[in-house]
């Protein structure tokens, strides 16, 4: 079902998440530190990959895009698959303090070696949910 | 983390006023400025120049690293060198200098810095032996000074209490958009016209040409430009005439001194009504509190200390002088030595006595911080010519302006919302002491110029490194702040906690208080300060028939703003003109002229012409013409350079008497059509260029 023009962009480097979330079983707060503290689960720094490939599979070519990015201390210029636009204000925090899991919006990440959009980030899908468990659908809940 | 917001107070460096400010900061990067509410200066407000300071930060034209010239010098060639070669080549000079007993030839010129940075050069130039210390602002307030000197013996800027008088009356000040502290004025002005309950304060502004200040005024009165003095000497008679009681100790000096200042003669001077002038003197006496206060053209005249010295006059009649409502004075004002001293080294005067050093060929090494005279001195100098003679140029600055262009080597400094300082604003009734910290990390490789002097200071040796042995300008600042903590009768050990707090509240400060302030001051010699002298110019009138007015913008100040592109979209408030110069033409000079909107004219001085697109403006003396400062830089980056016209390259070097300050009003000019039309982009409606439509005559 295609409903966004790129649905599985291609990524400055080929990550997996298959590798690293199931079969390695790396918990998704590892990476993602900030989403049980702050409205944007943040993306991982360079830092905190290199902790790891600084040693591990250093040789396999993938491993060695990540460390240049790291020895020129630049951030690596991840494309955003789940973006919401400027005008919604969505708050991970809440979220996941709700105790919705990761897998509800994000699918099966563990299972994809491409980050792919699980879910069609309409206005009405999140709606339906916020009906469900009476989170609030006053239109300033997410557009203040 | 994350999503979530710190806010940084710091103090704003975009002009002099100094206006405490908080900077938003996520992720690592400044995204907002706003002003700090705690600040004394400007109560939680920022103007839009502050507003812009984040488009210094991230502005594409950045030096941003060390340079070294490799090309012919105003070539704009320059090289990446690392810190070290540059630092050694440096030190190398002033040590060479410095075994050939001469010094004097090492210049630093300067803005008018304040706080631990002035402390810090001031101790350099001691220890290296070099009584050259320049400092040129285009907004330096040296003709109030010295008016205030010989009217208060105070020679330095004072406060205005302009929120809680009843009638303000400004010659000329242009207190909302740049006049010393805009940002503090405006909140003022606020208050003064609605910060008291049932009462709205009255407000007449006095000047040839309606500034946004003036737009705001209940009355505008167009005086003739350079006689503001002689106005306030008029009223001033008609006051004493009608209550003599007000001077009663020395009525007979003021009677004597102001005799001669009749309303027929104030009147035809002025080319104002006489029943006006006495209906304004009556206003200001019967609305006390009442406050005079002046800027613009009474001050630009090189008549201008007289001008200020008559307007002070008018305040200590009404009786506000060190009184709630007007004019306060701080608690720490230089003495008149270090006045003295001040004129020297500071404003035009020391400009002009660089210039005289460049010139002689005695300027081995010269530094260049915060500062750009190539631009911004007046053409009749020359001083960019002057500059070239210097054997050997260092800029500190951030951007290759028009002085930077002629350096031979750039040590780019941090921007202020990178680096460590402090700030003691001037013009304060209180004593206030901010505090400069870095929003976010140094993402150049750019280095803070204290710390460059401390690190020069080292490898020079000797005398200058005993006298700054800190490993960093933080060090030196924080130790300096704690002797003061110290001092005030704290324990050493409290410090470090208190110094967070500082930090957290933006410095430090003790609550204003206006107490009536008895000055020792030259009040019964003031009668004899006030004779009135007609204004001279550089230009004949009769070849040169307009009155030449500049005004600095309230979006690019003399020209320091002209890189920042939100201040070059930023509308002018009374133009509506965007990213351009014009020249401001009443409608009748403009008919006589056969001059309509948009076309391109010459104005010519005595030392120069300049083209640029006419602008009809009907809120100006058809004798005179009005000019915006800002633009037409040669350099400066992709946002300023070849834009528009910079007006001060045809104004005569001609300074006042008792400041030294630049008597810019004294050119004169002649007007006339360019072959062509320009495309003035403006904001505002195009109204009167619909064919027939007239709506202002």
């Amino acid at each position: 079902m295609l409903f966004a023009a790129n649905q599985a962009p291609e990524q400055p480097i080929a990550f997996s998440h298959k590798v690293h979330a199931r079969a390695h079983q790396i918990d998704c707060a590892f990476c993602h530190r900030y989403a049980w503290r702050s409205t944007v689960a943040g993306m991982p720094s360079v830092e905190s990959c290199k902790v790891c490939h600084i040693i591990i599979a250093a040789q396999r070519p993938e491993v060695q895009k990540l460390m240049a990015f790291w020895n020129q201390q630049k951030p690596i210029p991840w494309v955003k698959v789940y973006d919401l636009p400027d005008h919604v204000y969505f708050s991970h925090k809440r979220h996941l303090l709700a105790d919705i899991e990761c897998r509800t919006c994000h699918g099966d990440v563990a299972g994809m070696d491409k980050v792919r959009l699980a879910v069609d980030l309409k206005m009405g899908w999140c709606l339906n949910c916020h009906r469900q468990r009476e989170a609030g659908t006053d239109c300033w809940t997410c557009h203040n | 983390m994350p999503g979530t917001a710190s806010w940084y107070p710091t103090v704003c460096q975009q002009c002099p006023a100094g206006c405490g400010i908080l900077v938003k900061v996520r992720e690592g990067r400044a995204k907002k400025i706003e002003g700090n509410p705690d600040y004394p200066v400007n109560m939680g407000k920022t103007c839009a120049r502050g507003q812009a300071g984040l488009q210094l930060l991230y502005n594409p034209d950045r030096v941003q690293g060390p340079m070294k010239l490799a090309g012919p010098r105003g070539s704009g060639g320059y090289q990446p060198i690392d810190w070290d070669e540059a630092l050694n080549l440096v030190a190398d000079r002033l040590k060479r200098l410095q075994r050939e007993g001469q010094p004097d030839k090492f210049i630093f010129l300067t803005n008018l810095l304040r706080g631990h940075e002035q402390t810090l050069v001031t101790r350099f130039m001691q220890a290296f032996g070099s009584p050259h210390h320049f400092r040129y602002d285009y907004f330096d307030y040296e003709t109030l000074s010295a008016a205030n000197s010989l009217s208060f013996g105070y020679p330095a800027v004072p406060d205005y209490d302009m929120a809680n008088t009843n009638y303000l009356i400004s010659f000329g000040a242009d207190f909302l958009e740049t006049w010393i502290s805009p940002v503090r004025y405006g909140v003022s002005f606020g208050q003064l016209r609605q910060g008291r309950p049932g009462k709205r304060g009255r407000f007449v502004q006095i000047e040839p040409r309606l500034s946004m200040t003036g737009a705001n005024a209940d009355e505008w009165v167009p005086i003739r430009p350079g006689r503001e003095g002689l106005l306030a000497l008029g009223m001033a008679r008609v006051i004493l005439a009608d209550s003599p009681g007000l001077r009663k100790s020395e009525a007979k000096a003021w009677e004597e001194a102001l005799e001669r200042y009749d309303l027929q003669y104030v009147s035809q001077t002025t080319d104002i009504p006489a029943e006006t002038i006495s209906r304004l003197a009556r206003e200001f006496i019967e609305n006390r509190p009442s406050l005079a206060i002046a800027g613009g053209s009474a001050a630009g005249d090189t008549n201008g200390v007289a001008n200020l010295v008559a307007i002070n006059a008018l305040n200590l009649i009404a009786g506000s002088v060190g009184t709630r409502g007007g004019i306060l004075f701080g608690p720490t004002s230089p003495t008149l030595k270090q006045a003295k001293a001040s004129k020297d080294s500071s404003g035009f005067s020391g400009l002009a006595r660089a210039a005289g050093l460049l010139e002689a060929g005695q300027v081995d090494t010269l530094f260049l911080h915060r500062t750009n005279p190539a631009f911004s001195a007046p053409g009749g100098l020359k001083f960019a010519d002057k500059l070239n003679k210097a054997s050997f140029i260092v800029s500190y600055s951030s951007f290759l302006d028009e002085s930077t262009m002629l350096a031979d080597l750039i040590l780019p400094d941090h921007t202020y919302l990178e680096r460590w300082g402090d700030d003691l604003p001037p013009a304060m009734s209180s004593e206030v002491a901010g505090l400069i910290q870095p929003a976010v990390e140094p993402f150049y490789n750019t280095r803070p110029t204290a710390d460059l002097l401390l690190a020069l200071a080292k490898r020079v040796g000797g005398k200058l490194s005993a006298a700054l042995p800190w490993e960093s300008f933080l060090d030196y600042l924080k130790g300096s702040w704690q002797d003061t903590y110290v001092k005030e009768g704290n324990r050493s050990d409290d410090f470090d906690s208190a110094w967070s707090d500082m930090l957290k509240r933006g410095g430090q400060w003790t609550e204003p208080r206006v107490q009536a302030q008895t000055l020792k001051a030259a009040h019964d010699a003031i009668s004899s300060q006030l004779a009135y002298q007609e204004p001279r110019f550089a230009d004949n009138e009769k070849e040169y028939p307009f009155y030449l007015h500049l005004y600095p913008t309230l979006a690019l100040s003399e020209g320091r703003g002209a890189n920042q592109p939100w201040m070059q979209e930023l509308p002018d408030p009374m133009t509506g003109v965007v990213w351009g110069s014009w020249v401001e033409i009443s409608p009748a000079a403009a008919d006589k002229l056969d001059i309509a909107e948009g076309d391109l004219v010459w104005v010519e001085s005595g030392r120069g012409k300049i083209k640029l697109p006419a602008h009809i403006y009907p809120a100006i003396r058809p004798d005179m013409i009005a000019i915006p400062l800002g633009q037409g830089h040669t350099s400066y980056g992709r946002y300023a350079k070849d834009r528009g016209v910079n007006p001060l390259a045809i104004v005569a070097d001609i300074s006042q008497e008792q400041s030294g300050a630049l008597a810019w009003a004294a050119t004169r000019v002649k007007v006339y059509k360019a072959k062509g039309k320009s495309r003035l982009v403006s904001l505002a409606g195009t109204a009167r260029e619909i064919a027939g439509i007239e709506i202002v005559r």
